[in-house]
């Protein structure tokens, strides 16, 4: 494994560099925006090569001296509460067995559909790809259960990612864009269009 | 009536609303680099190219971004180095452009582009107007000609799809209250279609989750497309018959953008390589989002609270 490979550096690098790299990628993998995603397994081992990766090249360039820690734990948060009335379904949950999980849910009667059944309902919707009702169902476990913090947290999750149509710490490629408002920038694009247009009608005529 | 699948949706040059490109997954344009854009254009270029040589000179009017992004991703994958080589072409007879020769990836593109014609073919065939029919009449030979071509190829592919427009037309005949739900047969098409992608088992399910995702957001990017006219015409709109009443813009936006962000976070997962990673990161980090905003303008048919 050659280690800035993963981390996406030159090998000549500063050490903040590195640094920054490695920040954005653990922030981009971190467990937290893969909780009770069926590919969370993919993402935690993603996250251990990075951990890895930096912590080969900090032994490599600190030889002797100690070793800056990492701040990313790869041993994944999951809070895995396994009090609570749907213990045996939180089960089934997290060894991604949902078809089996669902029929459970469904056999609860609805007068103890408590805020938990909610939020495992959401989260089996959730692994389906069901999103608009994993999110309904979510927002009504933190209605029932307001001081739940794992409810809490699932929900602004989610809410962040439909406001912004990306997963939080992900960032796209360095650049700042500005999509709203007119600015030179757009101005700029207006070209690039025109300049589109006469690439489908016969060769470039602006640049 | 007839079934709202969003690909293969064919304008062709004789339909109303004709226009040479369509589908939904494309790059925000002003932010890639040239030379970016160049290796898009060329793999666009190339797949059209492919379709015509394989399929024939009609299956050219299948070519759409979401074909091209589909080869792109499999270059993306896969180890072979796509080849580009300075040609001209009927759509450009005046300058040389680069157009990335035939290869898998493109191969793969094509055959799935023209599995997709077929079947939507059929369902115009059976549930179409008599001016759908009658177009579709005309082009069911050339088209079963090609399907059988491309059945070879992919038969499992094939199959799920045949399965699946079933139960797409099926959902859309009995107005379907859930848009989850409604949602779901393009969504496994799509599925099956990026798994096909790739033969190792971990990539397979983060390329599956990642299909299943885009599919769904391609067919409510659809249906936010059509919303007016499918409420002058009457046709099924999952956002307009949805059990909770009439969905909100707003909500039809940030399921959307919900939607987005998983399929993001499947594809982080994928082993992207160099050549194409920063159109792919273009097109899934800011492309998804732009064409959903491109369907429905701020302040544009949104209430207040949605704007903010």
């Amino acid at each position: 494994m050659d280690p800035y490979k993963v981390l996406g550096v030159v090998p000549d690098a500063t050490d903040e560099e590195v640094k920054a790299a490695y920040h954005s990628l653990a922030r981009k993998y971190h467990p937290d925006n893969y909780v009770n995603n069926p590919l969370a397994d993919l993402a935690q081992e993603k996250m251990k090569q990075i951990n890895e990766a930096y912590d080969m090249v900090q032994r490599q360039r600190k030889q002797g001296s100690s070793a800056n820690a990492r701040s990313y734990g790869s041993q994944g948060s999951y809070s895995s509460q396994d009090s609570g009335q749907f213990s045996d379904i939180r089960r089934l949950i997290m060894q991604r067995r949902m078809v089996e999980a669902e029929e459970l849910l469904d056999g609860v009667p609805a007068q103890s559909r408590s805020g938990e059944w909610y939020f495992l309902k959401g989260n089996v919707q959730y692994s389906k790809g069901w999103l608009d009702e994993a999110y309904r169902c979510i927002a009504k476990a933190v209605q029932l259960s307001p001081g739940n913090a794992e409810y809490q947290e699932a929900l602004s999750q989610m809410a962040w990612q439909r406001n912004t149509g990306r997963p939080a710490g992900s960032s796209y490629g360095g650049y700042t864009t500005s999509m709203v408002g007119c600015t030179p920038c757009d101005l700029c694009a207006g070209f690039m269009c025109a300049d589109c247009c006469c690439d489908c009608m016969c060769g470039d005529f602006c640049c | 009536m007839y079934v709202n699948f969003p690909f293969g949706k064919t304008r062709f040059a004789w339909q109303k609303g004709g226009q040479p490109l369509f589908g939904y997954i494309k790059p925000v344009k002003q932010e890639l680099k040239i030379k970016d854009y160049e290796a898009y254009q060329g793999v666009y270029c190339g797949l059209c190219k492919q379709l015509g040589r394989v399929y024939g000179p009609f299956y050219r009017f299948t070519l759409s971004y979401d074909f091209a992004f589909l080869a792109m991703l499999s270059m993306a994958l896969g180890e072979e180095p796509p080849r580009f080589h300075r040609e001209n072409c009927v759509a450009h007879p005046l300058k040389k452009r680069a157009v990335c020769q035939a290869n898998s990836s493109l191969d793969k593109a094509a055959a799935m582009a023209a599995l997709l014609l077929y079947y939507k073919l059929l369902d115009n065939l059976h549930d179409g107007s008599w001016y759908e029919r009658l177009s579709c009449f005309t082009a069911y030979p050339f088209a079963r000609k090609a399907f059988q071509k491309a059945e070879k190829k992919f038969p499992e592919t094939a199959q799920v799809m045949a399965k699946e427009m079933a139960a797409q037309t099926a959902l859309e005949k009995e107005r379907c209250p859930v848009v989850d739900r409604a949602c779901e047969p393009t969504a496994h098409i799509m599925e099956a279609i990026f798994e096909a992608l790739a033969q190792d088992s971990l990539a397979k399910r983060a390329l599956g989750r990642m299909g299943y995702l885009l599919g769904r957001w391609v067919y409510l990017a659809d249906a936010l497309d059509d919303w007016e006219e499918d409420r002058k015409t009457g046709n099924y709109n999952p956002f307009l018959y949805s059990a909770q009443g009439e969905i909100s813009r707003g909500d039809a936006v940030r399921s959307l953008y919900l939607t987005a962000a998983e399929a993001v976070k499947a594809y982080q997962l994928l082993p992207v390589n160099e050549m194409f990673r920063d159109i792919l990161d273009n097109t899934m980090y800011l492309g998804l989002r732009a064409s959903v905003d491109q369907l429905c303008p701020k302040g544009r048919g949104m209430d207040k609270q949605d704007v903010d």
